[in-house]
C-alpha cells in the first residue's frame, strides 16, 4: 500500500509491497501510464492524485516541433481505437522550457519518451535531457507506426542495438526501449536492446492497422494507416510479454489493452514487471489508480505479498497426447 | 501555451455518476436525456459538453461527447443537466435504451464556454440538425443577461427531424425554421434566414452570433457573415478519443494570430472557436470534400 493510498478498511486484504525494480529504476508501484495517452499529466489532476502512480510516461518528444498528421486521426474499431496522431509535440526546446517544469509539479516519477529521426538524433535528445533534474528514466520510442521511418529501430536487432548503445553513451539515466509488435519475432530485437544497455523493454506499441470506408473506397484515417490499441490487442500483447520476458535478462513492461486490475494481473503473471495504462485513460480517466487500488485484493487471492510472488509465474500448458 | 498549474488540483472536470431522470424521444431520431448530477451541474457553463459512457461494453469503446442542452434547476440550485442526441450509431443506440433511474457515467463539464460581450442587445443563434443541442442553454444565458432580441434560426432535413419548439429555445425567442423539403418552415437552408436578417438590418456586426451545426453550414456562414464583419462563435464537433486534451485526436485547422494555419483540439481548445479562425479546406465533412 502506498503511503498516499487510502487507509485499509476493516477486512481489507493485507498490505502488499508493490515496489518495482526496473534495472536501475525503482518505482513505488508497477502502474505507469503509456506514452501518448497522458498528455502533460496535468489533465488528470482533477480526476485523482497523479503522484500515486508508479510513473508517468509522457507523450513522445522530438527534436523539432511536429504539427502531427492531418485529420481524421482517430477511428474507433471493435474493442479498440486506431490512431494516426503523428507525434504532435512542441519540440525539445519548448518542452524543456515550458512543459518540464509543469511535469515536475506532478510529483510522480517522470519517464520522458523520446523519438529520434536517426540514432544520432536519439542520442542528442538524451544528451539534452540528461542534465535536467526530475527525470526518472527515458523511454525510447523505437516503434511509432505513424511517422516515416518510425518503425526502423525496432524491426532489426542491429538497428535497435545501435540506437540504444548510442543513447547509452550520452546519458546515465535508466533507459526503457519501447518496441514494436509489427515484426515476426520481438525477442531478438529485445535482446539486442538489453545487450546494448537498456534497463528494461516495454511491449507492445500499437499494432499497425487500417479502417476502410468502402463507400468512398478510401481509408478512414487521413494518413491511411494507424496504430491499433485498446482491449482488442490484449491477447497479442500478453503473448509477446510472455515470450520477451523469457528471452531477455531484463524486466519487461507490459502494455496493451489494460483497463482494470485483472488485466494488470494477467500481464504480471505472464511476465511483466510493471504495466502501462494507455487507451483506457481516454474512456476510463481514473483507470490507472483504479488498477492500483485493485491490486492488493488480487494479490491476496494468490497469497502474494510482493511483486516477485506474481511476476512471471505463468505455468506452461500441459500438452496431452 | 500551457499555464502554470494551480497548486491545488482543479475540481472539474469530474468523472461522475448521474441518475437518469428522463430519456425521451422528441423527434424520430432525437432524444432528450435528463440527468440528475448535483455535484457537477453548478459548474456547467453554456457551450460546454459532457462525455458520456453509453454502455459498459467494449463496443463502442469510447465515450460520446454531447453539448449540454440546458441546466436543470431546483429553484435557483443547479441539480442536473440535459443533452439532446440523435440515434445514429452503436453508442447512441445504447444510450437510447437507458431508462429512468439508471446510472449514467459521464465526464464533465468539458470544453470552453460562450463569451457573450457585455452590452449585447441582440443575438442570433444558428442551428443545423442536432447542432440544435446547445441553443437553449445559450439562449437562456442571453435572457439571464437581459438580452431580449434573440432570433433562433434552425435548419433540419424534414419534419421528422425537427424537434419541438420548446426543446429548441426558451419562450421569448423568435424561431425561424427551414427544412430541406419545406415540410416545416421555409424550404431551403437555414442560412437563407441569415440572408434575410442581413438584408433587413437585423443582423449587424453588433449582433452576438452563436452557431452549431455541420461543417457545410459553417462554411456558408463564413462566406455570408465574414465579409459583413459579423463575428460568430462556432460550437464545433470532431470525433474525440478522450474529451479532455490528452489524445490529440480531435484536431481542427485554425488560423493562428500570426496568420499561419495550425492544429487545435476541438475538446480542450474548444469546442467553441471564433468562426473566422476555422479552416475547413479539405475537411472530410466539408461542402467540397
Amino acid at each position: 500500500m502506498s503511503a498516499t493510498g487510502p487507509a485499509p478498511a476493516p477486512g481489507a486484504p493485507p498490505p502488499v509491497d508493490l515496489t518495482v525494480r526496473l534495472g536501475r529504476l525503482t518505482l513505488p508501484n508497477p502502474v505507469m501510464t503509456a506514452s501518448g495517452t497522458y498528455g502533460k499529466g496535468l489533465e488528470f489532476r482533477p480526476f485523482y492524485d497523479v503522484s500515486r502512480l508508479g510513473a508517468v510516461v509522457v507523450k513522445t518528444i522530438t527534436s523539432e516541433p511536429r504539427a502531427g498528421n492531418p485529420p481524421p486521426r482517430l477511428v474507433e474499431t471493435a474493442g479498440g481505437l486506431l490512431n494516426s496522431i503523428g507525434l504532435e509535440n512542441p519540440g525539445i526546446d519548448e518542452y524543456v522550457r515550458t512543459y518540464l517544469p509543469l511535469l515536475r509539479t506532478l510529483r510522480a516519477p517522470l519517464v520522458i519518451n523520446i523519438a529520434g529521426h536517426s540514432p544520432e538524433d536519439f542520442a542528442a535528445l538524451a544528451a539534452r535531457l540528461d542534465p535536467e533534474p526530475g527525470i526518472a528514466a527515458l523511454e525510447l520510442n523505437m516503434s511509432c507506426p505513424n511517422v516515416a521511418h518510425g518503425l526502423d529501430y525496432s524491426t532489426s536487432p542491429d538497428a535497435a542495438r545501435h540506437v540504444v548503445a548510442l543513447v547509452r553513451s550520452k546519458t546515465g539515466l535508466p533507459l526503457i526501449a519501447k518496441l514494436s509488435p509489427n515484426v515476426t519475432d520481438v525477442r531478438p530485437v529485445a535482446k539486442a536492446a538489453v545487450e546494448a544497455g537498456a534497463d528494461a523493454v516495454s511491449v507492445i506499441n500499437t499494432l499497425l492497422g487500417m479502417a476502410v470506408d468502402w463507400r468512398r473506397r478510401a481509408p478512414v484515417l487521413g494518413r491511411g494507416v494507424g496504430g491499433l490499441s485498446g482491449p482488442c490487442i490484449k491477447p497479442v500483447a500478453l503473448r509477446i510479454v510472455k515470450d520477451v520476458s523469457r528471452a531477455v535478462d531484463a524486466p519487461v513492461i507490459g502494455i496493451g489493452g489494460i483497463q482494470n486490475a485483472d488485466d494488470a494481473m494477467e500481464f504480471f503473471v505472464a511476465g511483466a514487471a510493471a504495466i502501462q495504462v494507455g487507451t483506457a485513460n481516454y474512456y476510463l480517466p481514473t483507470a490507472a489508480v483504479d488498477i492500483l487500488d485493485g491490486l492488493p485484493s488480487r494479490f491476496a487471492v494468490l497469497g502474494a505479498t510482493r511483486m516477485a510472488d506474481v511476476v512471471g509465474t505463468l505455468k506452461d500448458p500441459v500438452l496431452k497426447a | 501555451m500551457p499555464q502554470p498549474p494551480p497548486a491545488i488540483a482543479p475540481e472539474f472536470p469530474k468523472v461522475a455518476l448521474g441518475e437518469i431522470l428522463e430519456n425521451r424521444s422528441i423527434a424520430r431520431w432525437t432524444h432528450v436525456l435528463k440527468v440528475h448530477a448535483p455535484t457537477v451541474a453548478p459548474a456547467i457553463q453554456p457551450g460546454q459538453f459532457v462525455n458520456i459512457r453509453t454502455s459498459d461494453s467494449l463496443v463502442p469503446l469510447l465515450r460520446r461527447p454531447m453539448s449540454v442542452h440546458r441546466v436543470i434547476r431546483d429553484g435557483d440550485t443547479p441539480t442536473g443537466f440535459a443533452v439532446l442526441f440523435d440515434v445514429v450509431g452503436p453508442g447512441t443506440r445504447a444510450l437510447a435504451t437507458l431508462t429512468k433511474g439508471r446510472r449514467l457515467d459521464f465526464v464533465g463539464p468539458l470544453g470552453n464556454a460562450v463569451t457573450i460581450p457585455a452590452g449585447t442587445k441582440r443575438a442570433v443563434l444558428v442551428a443545423g440538425g442536432v447542432g440544435v443541442g446547445p441553443i437553449k442553454i445559450v439562449a437562456e444565458e442571453l435572457q439571464r443577461r437581459g438580452v431580449r432580441d434573440i432570433t433562433v434560426c434552425y435548419g433540419a432535413r424534414d419534419f421528422e427531424h425537427v424537434v419541438p419548439a420548446e426543446d429548441v429555445c426558451p419562450h421569448g425567442c423568435r424561431l425561424l425554421v427551414a427544412t430541406d423539403d419545406g415540410s416545416v418552415g421555409r424550404k431551403g437552408r437555414v442560412t437563407s434566414h441569415i440572408e434575410d436578417l442581413l438584408a433587413t438590418g437585423r443582423l449587424t456586426p453588433e449582433t452576438y452570433v452563436f452557431a452549431c451545426g455541420p461543417v457545410p453550414m459553417f462554411q456558408a456562414l463564413q462566406s455570408l457573415l465574414g465579409p459583413k464583419g459579423v463575428r460568430v462563435e462556432a460550437a464545433t464537433e470532431e470525433f474525440m478519443g478522450c474529451g479532455f486534451g490528452v489524445c490529440f485526436g480531435c484536431t481542427l485547422r485554425v488560423k493562428e494570430d500570426d496568420g499561419r494555419t495550425g492544429y487545435r483540439l476541438c475538446c480542450a481548445d474548444g469546442c467553441i472557436f471564433p468562426l473566422d479562425r476555422l479552416v475547413f479546406e479539405g475537411h472530410p465533412h466539408g461542402a467540397h470534400a
